[in-house]
This record gives structure tokens, C-alpha cells and sequence, in this order.
């Protein structure tokens, strides 16, 4: 039935793929000026909820939808022309081209093809979009050199233009725009999205980070299994329901029990590190501690974990594991003294995708193989089989490409691989991200399994509850230095978020 | 991939993943299609093989053709499985066709005046570690584009095959370089057999080591590959030096299995290995460079262009049956990565 009220109303909304009913029988709807949270693990149907209504998807029967009052017919054609514009999490924006050009790429620069471009009026244009945005950034930058947040306002700015050209009320849908972005960086895209909100805009969010939905949300809606789990405004709801929701049971508990602060003497000591951004830092890790780094971007700490792993060099300092300096060693020699790196960039570094789960665990095994002997093929598969199995993955199937398993198990898989022993230093560069609730437990217990067993953890995040709730010391970065240490007690989320952002002003 | 892919994973984000079909009946499909995948090519060979030789039956389906067909494919065959180290490691090497021709000249030059051919082999040898040499560090060092750089290195040796030869064709090349392309085991030449031997190692190196695992991930996805602990740069470089030393030798080859040398050679060779490997990419390891694939795909274009040709095509045939192959095998490529990506 038609309620004028809403933005968008999709009803009855089912879609199956051969066996797989991959959404059945939901309402979905959101009102101008709302930010509507959609939420879910990965599977639950929202993909295939946003594909329907962009007009990738055509749903099965039954279905309906109505845009601004207005019954629509599906497959929704050329969804901009309706004034929906989805933004990815990838955004879309080409780095090596400057703003202006990425904010005429969409709508042809605003003129024809073989018409010359007006500059000034096209430069007058994307000032006021984006002004509009409340963002101050120069025209002629290269995106490639603007941060993230920024990132995130321009891809907004560039389709609310294509959407002025077509239509005069907007939908946004976000997908997952926070997923690689900082606390403070997605604290600006967070407020980025009240704006687009209050100009009577209505807005479908997508993300796996429940504090900052429950804060920016006006209601929520969950999907689990293709079905509306539960559906509330934000004040109705807490991190409990949604969890609930999404998994179809309580979690008794969100973060594994981390244990005591380990009493031996340090194993890595490192001092005076600098690289492009570090000037000079010294701390030192414990064998069974689980030591966190945090920092606004751009502070120096994601250089770490890189320059620790043999992926980065540094300027100056040492970093010694049990009195060796690592630094003047290759890669492949801090591996075999069991300092590992996990990656933060799970698809271009931790694994390759294409490739089987089997291949990618035993990567790192085959190093202590000689290259032109063969490979013990039944041996790998039980390797990968106990890894697996060790480490969680579902299925256990280890023929099966790396592309195919969930997020979180791709995660569990990259861990597998790069944990074959226990390594005596574990570098995790944010190690959930793009995990979903029910998987992160089960990695970060991963991870704090290790440090009991004995390494040394060091984890690098933007997650700071997530810092907060498995380390035992957290050391904020600013400029390049260490600017707190917070240790026991003190490990707070909000005295992490206090230290950063009171040192990074 | 086989009967364990047909356990049903207990978590339903994951099944979502897969493709889609229901328990028992849609794995089996699912299975059935991915042999039909694996061994489509396999297929369409022996069904080219019999459709020719039921339409010709005098002409096609004798062991004189059989030979003719293979033996035109065996110096093409010593190209095109050097050209998968590179290509598996994600590198064009286009100078291929262009080095092969340059060291085939010198060769012939070399042993028509006097140089015995132990030493001419060293020559060619040396020329092609130089190719390798500089396409690596142009490609790995410097960080030039593959495909750019190598075009530029086979325009220029295919120049300098005729500075080499004083632009005229060589003849009257020396008994011994003849016997080494030409003499017969079992009914087939050397040149033959060495490809199938080069085929048999690659598939070993490639299938069953962890040399080829590497080059695998390197192609797949270097910096994870980096991360691993893979020296990258050194085994790319290492692809570039082996694929540069084969085609030089493939050179030597060539001019005694043709038993002259013609300079202008190389543009006949450049095209057909290619297009051997990436339709060979769709067969067998499937969206993978492989050395079985490359021998199938190379045996079903000869076997379609020959045939054709039977019938009464024209010569043309084979330059536009190997041009389509090329484009249909890419296209195919990306498709089933994609349908394998997705859903």
C-alpha cells in the first residue's frame, strides 16, 4: 500500500539463485531525511537487497516497490535516473586524476562529448558541491593524495551531482564506506552522512562496525538468512539486539578473555625506529603480551608492522629480537625467525584470491623446500586440512578458491597461512577488518591463542574498542612519536581516543 | 576439486557463496561442469579430429598429415612454452618471435663461415641471456611496462636478423645443424621431440614444485607473493633469462629444421604462441598458463586450419583462424573468471 511518507518502500522483495533463497518475503524502507542502517552478516541478502534496487537484480514475483509514493516498476532501469546513487567501498575514484576531473566523470564534465568543457563554470560547479559537502579541498590535487575521509565526501559529491542532473529528491545507499577507514576518518564520513541526511536526503548505510551505526543510525533493520531479523530505531536498540539479530542467538561474550600481562622479559626491543613518518620510537614486547598501536592516519604507526615485517625500510633505529637487529635482514629471514606479518590489505597482500585455500596456506611452508624438488601434494592437503581446522575455517574444504569463502573465513584462512608455527613476533595490521560479528571473535581469539602460546602480538588498528578489549598495553602515536602508553587498567576505548586525538590537534 | 567439493558446508554464508544449486543434484552438476570446463578443449580436439577425418577420409586421417600437422607445430610449440614462464608470472614477452629469428641468423651466418657449431650454439646462447638480461631490467629494475618493452626488443631484433644474414636468405646450411632439428626418433624429428620434452618439464616445474607454485603466485598476486618471503624480483628476472636462452635456441632450431634461414621469419612466429597459451589457459588448470593446456590448444588450431585448408580454404585461413583463436580464448578467460568470482 502506498504511505507517502517514505523515500523508498520495497515489499514482498524475494530472489532465489537455483536452490538458494537469497532473500524471502522483506520490506525495506527508508525516509527522506533518515539514515537507515542495514546490517547483517556476510550472506544474509543485503547485496542482493541493494542489487534490487538499483536495478541489477530483477525480484521473483510478488514484489513491489515505491519511490517517493510513486509504485515503480522492477527491474528498476537506470537507477539514477530515480535519483538512487549506491556508493561502494572502494568509491570508484580514480586516483591519478585530479578532483575536478573525478567529479565530472560521471555526468560528462557537464557537456557533450565533443563539446569543449567550460572550465570555469565546471570549477564554480564542483566548489559548490563541494561546499555543499562541508569539505575544503583544492581542485587541482590528485585524489591519490587526499585521506580517506576525504575520499569518501568527493565519491558522495560526485554522485549527488549525477543525481542534480536527473532527479530533485536523493537516495544514497553506502556500502561498507567505513570498512577501511579510521575511527576519526569514519567520525568525518559519519558526519558527511548527517549532512546528506538533513538536506532531506534519505540514506541506506551498510556496515560491519556497530558502535558507529548505533551512532549515526536512525533506525536499523537487520537481515539474517534473506529474511528482516529485526527491525528498530537506533534508541530501541543496543549492540546485544543487533548481534542477536544477526546471528539468531546472544553472543555471551564480544572479545575473548585476554589473561594475565605476561611477567618474562622482552623478546623484540626496538629503538629509535624511523621511516617516512616514524621519528624515533622505542618500545619493547614481551613474549605472551598482546601490545596495540593506535594513532589518527597519518601518524606514523601503520608504518610499523611494515617496516618490523621486511616490507618497508627504515631510515634509522634497530629493532632487536632477542639482540639480533632485524632490520638489516630480507624478509624471508625475519620469517624464519618467526617474526610474521599479517597484512591489513586481505585482497592485494594477505592472499590471492583466485588461487585455493590449499595453495594459499602452504605458501609459506614451500620455503623450506627445496625449489626444484616436488611437492609432497597428500602431505599439503592434511597441512591445510589441520590448519583449517585449527584456525576455523568453514567449510573445510581446501580445493576451494580463497574468492569463495566468506569474509571472515578468508580472514581466518590468511591467518592460517602466515601462522604455520607459533611465531615468536606476530604483526597484525588491522586484523578484522571486513569481518563480520560472528567470525571476530573467533579471529580474535585466534590472536590472543597466540600471545598465550607465546608470541609477542602486536596489533596496529582504527578499531579502538577493539584495542581496548584484547590488550594488554596500548601506545598512541602522534607525528611520528609515541604520546601515550596506557597499560592494565587504563586501557580504555575512550582514554584511546582521548590520548590520540588530544595529541594529534 | 572432485568428490569433496561435494560436502555440504554446514554454514549457510557460505553456501551462498558457491554456485547455485540445491544438495546432491546441483553438486553433481556443478562437478559435471567444471570436467566439462577442465577437458572442454580436450573434447573439441578429438571432435575436430573426427569430424576431419569423417568429412576427408582420404586425405585427413593419415599418418603423413598427422606427421605434417605435427612437426608444423614444433617450433612453434618451443616458443610458446617459453613463453608461459613469463606470462604465469604476470610478464609479456612479446620478443620472442623476434629473438628466435636473430639467433637463427647468426647461427646460419655463423656456421657457413667457418665457426663450427658448438661455438655458434654459445653465440646464440649469448644473445638470448642479453635479450633476458635487458628485458628483466628494463621490466623488473627499472619497472617498464612488460608489454611496451618487449615490443620495442622485437622490432629491433628482428632488424637485426638482417644485419646479421647481410639482408639475403642463408643456404646451403652445415650437415650437422641439419641432423640436430632433423634426425628422427620413433618417426618424428628432434625438434618434435624436444618440445614434448620442454612440455614434460614445464608441467613438472609448473604443477608439482614449489619453483612453480611461486611463479604461480607471482603471476596471481605479487605482493602477497613478496610478503610470503619470495625474492619476486629474482625469479622474474630468472622467467625473463630462461624464456630469452629457449627462444634463442628455438633459433638454432629453426634453421635446421628449415635448412635455410630467412630473416624476415619472425612475424609468422609471433601471433600462434600466443594465442596456443591463452587458449591453452582454458583447459586443464582452468584461468591458470599451463603447459598441457598450450599443447592442446596449439594441436586443435593446427587441426582446424589444416582441415579447413583440405577443403580448399585459402592460406589466409590460418591468419584469421589464429587471430579469432586469440581473441575467443581471452574472452573465454575473463568469463570464466568472472563466473567463478561471482556468486
Amino acid at each position: 500500500m502506498s504511505e507517502p511518507g517514505h523515500a523508498l518502500s520495497l515489499r514482498r522483495a524475494s530472489k532465489r539463485f537455483g536452490g538458494l533463497q537469497a532473500l524471502n518475503q522483506v520490506d525495506f524502507s527508508v525516509d527522506p531525511g533518515e539514515i537507515h542502517a542495514l546490517l547483517g552478516q556476510n550472506g544474509s541478502g543485503k547485496s542482493t537487497l541493494v542489487k534490487i534496487v538499483t536495478g541489477v537484480y530483477a525480484p521473483d514475483a510478488g514484489a513491489s516497490l515505491e519511490l517517493w509514493g510513486r509504485p515503480t516498476e522492477m527491474p528498476v532501469a537506470a537507477a539514477h535516473q530515480h535519483g538512487i546513487a549506491v556508493i561502494h567501498q572502494d568509491l570508484g575514484l580514480v586516483e591519478r586524476m585530479t578532483v575536478v576531473e573525478n567529479l565530472g566523470i560521471t555526468s560528462g564534465y557537464g557537456t557533450r562529448a565533443f563539446m569543449p568543457i567550460a572550465n570555469r563554470r565546471e570549477r564554480a560547479r564542483c566548489r559548490q558541491l563541494l561546499a555543499g559537502m562541508g569539505l575544503d579541498v583544492p581542485l587541482d590535487v590528485l585524489v591519490a593524495n587526499l585521506s580517506p575521509a576525504v575520499r569518501a565526501g568527493i565519491a558522495i559529491a560526485r554522485a549527488t551531482r549525477l543525481l542534480q542532473d536527473h532527479a530533485e529528491r536523493f537516495i544514497f545507499i553506502l556500502d561498507e564506506p567505513t570498512a577501511y577507514l579510521s575511527s576519526e576518518a569514519s567520525e568525518r564520513v559519519m558526519s558527511l552522512m548527517r549532512a546528506v541526511a538533513r538536506s532531506g536526503s534519505a540514506v541506506v548505510f551498510i556496515s560491519h562496525r556497530l558502535s558507529e551505526v548505533l551512532s549515526v543510525a536512525d533506525r536499523i533493520t537487520v537481515l539474517r538468512d534473506g529474511q528482516v531479523a529485526d527491525t528498530f530505531t537506533s534508541r530501541e536498540g543496543d549492540h546485544r539486539r543487533i548481534i542477536a539479530a544477526m546471528l539468531g542467538r546472544a553472543l555471551e561474550q564480544y572479545y575473548p578473555d585476554r589473561g594475565e600481562a605476561p611477567e618474562a622479559g622482552p623478546v623484540l626491543r626496538v629503538r629509535d625506529l624511523t621511516g617516512s613518518r616514524l621519528q624515533g620510537v622505542s618500545f619493547q614486547a614481551s613474549p605472551g603480551e598482546v601490545l596495540g598501536f593506535a594513532g589518527l592516519v597519518g601518524m606514523g604507526h601503520e608504518e610499523i608492522p611494515y617496516i618490523l615485517g621486511g616490507n618497508a625500510r627504515a631510515r634509522a633505529g634497530r629493532a632487536e629480537l632477542e639482540g639480533r637487529d632485524l632490520l638489516p635482514l630480507p624478509l624471508s629471514e625475519r620469517i624464519r625467525l618467526g617474526v610474521v606479518l599479517v597484512p591489513g590489505n586481505r585482497q592485494r597482500d594477505g592472499a590471492w584470491l583466485a588461487a585455493t585455500a590449499q595453495e594459499n596456506i602452504a605458501l609459506p611452508t614451500l620455503l623450506r623446500l627445496p625449489m626444484p624438488f616436488p611437492l609432497r601434494l597428500s602431505r599439503e592437503h592434511r597441512y591445510a586440512v589441520s590448519q583449517m581446522n585449527l584456525f576455523r575455517v568453514r567449510p573445510i574444504v581446501p580445493d576451494r578458491k580463497v574468492s569463495l569463502f566468506s569474509g571472515g573465513n578468508q580472514q581466518k584462512i590468511v591467518l592460517a597461512k602466515w601462522m604455520s608455527a607459533t611465531p615468536r613476533v606476530l604483526l597484525l595490521d588491522e586484523p578484522t577488518q571486513g569481518v563480520d560479528a560472528g567470525a571476530k571473535f573467533e579471529v580474535l581469539r585466534i590472536i590472543v591463542d597466540a600471545a598465550r602460546s607465546g608470541s609477542a602480538v602486536l596489533i596496529f588498528s582504527g578499531d579502538y574498542e577493539q584495542l581496548a578489549n584484547v590488550c594488554h598495553r596500548v601506545l598512541i602515536l602522534a607525528h611520528g612519536r609515541i604520546v601515550a602508553e596506557l597499560a592494565g587498567s587504563e586501557v580504555t576505548e575512550s582514554a584511546i581516543v582521548h590520548a590520540a586525538q588530544g595529541a594529534s590537534g | 576439486m572432485g568428490a569433496r567439493a561435494r560436502a555440504r558446508s554446514p554454514d549457510p554464508a557460505a553456501a551462498e557463496l558457491t554456485t547455485p544449486g540445491g544438495a546432491v543434484p546441483g553438486a553433481v552438476r556443478r562437478t559435471a561442469t567444471r570436467i566439462a570446463e577442465r577437458y572442454g578443449l580436450v573434447l573439441a580436439l578429438l571432435v575436430a579430429l573426427a569430424a576431419f577425418s569423417a568429412a576427408l577420409p582420404d586425405i585427413f586421417p593419415t599418418l603423413g598429415n598427422l606427421r605434417a600437422m605435427i612437426d608444423s607445430q614444433a617450433i612453434i610449440l618451443l616458443l610458446a612454452i617459453a613463453v608461459t614462464i613469463p606470462l604465469r608470472m604476470g610478464d609479456f614477452d612479446l620478443s620472442i618471435a623476434g629473438l628466435m629469428t636473430a639467433s637463427g641468423c647468426a647461427v646460419a651466418q655463423l656456421t657457413t663461415h667457418g665457426i663450427s657449431l658448438e661455438v655458434a650454439i654459445l653465440a646464440a646462447v649469448g644473445l638470448g641471456l642479453a635479450t633476458g638480461l635487458i628485458n628483466g631490467f628494463l621490466i623488473v629494475k627499472v619497472g617498464v611496462d612488460s608489454f611496451v618493452t618487449t615490443l620495442g626488443m622485437m622490432t629491433a631484433l628482428a632488424g637485426l636478423a638482417f644485419a646479421f644474414v647481410n639482408n639475403r636468405d642463408v643456404t646451403n646450411l652445415p650437415q650437422d645443424l641439419l641432423n640436430l632439428a632433423r634426425n628422427q626418433i620413433l618417426g618424428f624429428p628432434n625438434v618434435v621431440w624436444i618440445g614434448w620434452i620442454l612440455v614434460g618439464v614445464a608441467w613438472y616445474v609448473y604443477e608439482r614444485t614449489p619453483l612453480g607454485r611461486y611463479i604461480l603466485f607471482i603471476g596471481g598476486s605479487r605482493e602477497s607473493a613478496r610478503l610470503a618471503g619470495l625474492r619476486v624480483d629474482r625469479l622474474r628476472m630468472g622467467g625473463f633469462l630462461t624464456c630469452s636462452t629457449l627462444c634463442a635456441l628455438t633459433g638454432v632450431l629453426l634453421a635446421g629444421d628449415v635448412g635455410q634461414m630467412d630473416p624476415s621469419v619472425a612475424s609468422q612466429f609471433l601471433l600462434q604462441p600466443f594465442a596456443g597459451v591463452f587458449l591453452g589457459a582454458t583447459t586443464i588448470a582452468v584461468g591458470r598458463v599451463n603447459a598441457l593446456g598450450t599443447v592442446v590448444a596449439l594441436y586443435l588450431l593446427v587441426v582446424g586450419i589444416t582441415g579447413l585448408q583440405l577443403f580448399g580454404a585459402d592460406p589466409w585461413v590460418s591468419d584469421v583462424f589464429n587471430g579469432v583463436a586469440l581473441v575467443l580464448a581471452v574472452a573465454f578467460a575473463r568469463l570464466a573468471a568472472r563466473a567463478n568470482v561471482s556468486q
